[in-house]
């Protein structure tokens, strides 16, 4: 058990969630797999998005806008969550 | 915007979108879920006065809040297209209502701007006061259409050139010999 344990209580009152054992406990590879699920449903949610955004606003600057962010924040993320779980390990 | 099939020599005049306090409001929500589960986690007083971030807990935690915060990410961009791709075209001829009502459901609807009978401006609420905003509702002669665009910004404007449009129209039939059947159907319904 970690530093960071010892300062949790044991469990949530009445939750019966132990909170510690959780932080310290979660095998990686439920992590990676929890990843890959997010990728899949992010990768759903973009193709969709991206259907509409080319569909029916093509070439308007807001929507142009809208895309350049919304996937430089999602890789962005994506990066963060593999950099967290390759530093977990 | 998709192609819209205009008619030879139509002329789109303006195209309404919703307000910004639409957006405004839906990222105000999501930014409150995305503070939740810190504040849950404060109030239930699980991070100790050294504070909860070290090794590995620092990296886990920094993997769930990264995927909660990309979930919302997605969620909002999901409702921003919902709201941005409902517009309202007025075109020389004819007022041409786009509504997404979710992703895979799209109306588009269109009447003759020489069947407008009334049209109306809500502004209902101090914000929709204080921010310009409020709801146009035409109402056509003939099949008695109804068709309300809510949250469309500076209404009363809208609603002017909404007015001019169909005077133009009528007067563009009135030269065509036509305008007097129009106003009659008008005056019928």
């Amino acid at each position: 058990m970690n530093q960071f344990a010892t300062q949790l209580p044991d469990s949530v009152q009445g939750l019966n969630f132990s909170f510690s054992s959780f932080l310290t406990s979660t095998p990686v590879n439920i992590l990676w797999g929890i990843l890959g699920v997010l990728g899949i449903i992010i990768g759903g949610v973009t193709i969709v998005l991206y259907y509409h955004w080319l569909r029916y606003g093509f070439r308007d600057r807001m929507v142009i806008f809208a895309q350049v962010l919304y996937t430089l924040i999602v890789l962005v993320g994506f990066i963060v969550l593999i950099g967290s779980l390759s530093s977990y390990e | 915007m998709a192609k819209l099939p205009l008619e030879p020599g139509e002329k789109i005049l303006m195209t309404f979108r919703r307000h910004w306090i639409v957006y405004f409001l839906d990222a105000l929500v999501l930014f409150i879920l995305f503070l939740l589960p810190y504040t849950i986690f404060r109030l239930l007083g699980l991070g100790g006065s050294e504070g909860i971030i070290t090794n590995s807990s620092l990296h886990l935690a920094t993997f769930f809040y990264t995927a909660w915060f990309i979930l919302l990410w997605a969620y909002f961009f999901i409702v921003w297209t919902n709201a941005y791709l409902d517009a309202w075209i007025v075109t020389d001829r004819r007022i041409i209502d786009i509504e997404q009502q979710s992703l895979f459901h799209r109306t588009v609807s269109d009447f003759r701007i020489e069947k407008i009978q009334n049209i109306m401006v809500k502004e209902k609420g101090l914000i929709a006061n204080m921010f310009g905003y409020g709801t146009i509702v035409v109402e056509t002669a003939g099949e008695r259409i109804i068709l309300e665009f809510d949250t469309i910004p500076h209404p009363y404007k809208v609603r002017d050139l909404i007015s001019e449009c169909h005077d133009k129209c009528l007067a563009k039939l009135s030269q065509n010999g036509i305008g007097g059947q129009i106003r009659d159907i008008i005056t019928e319904g």
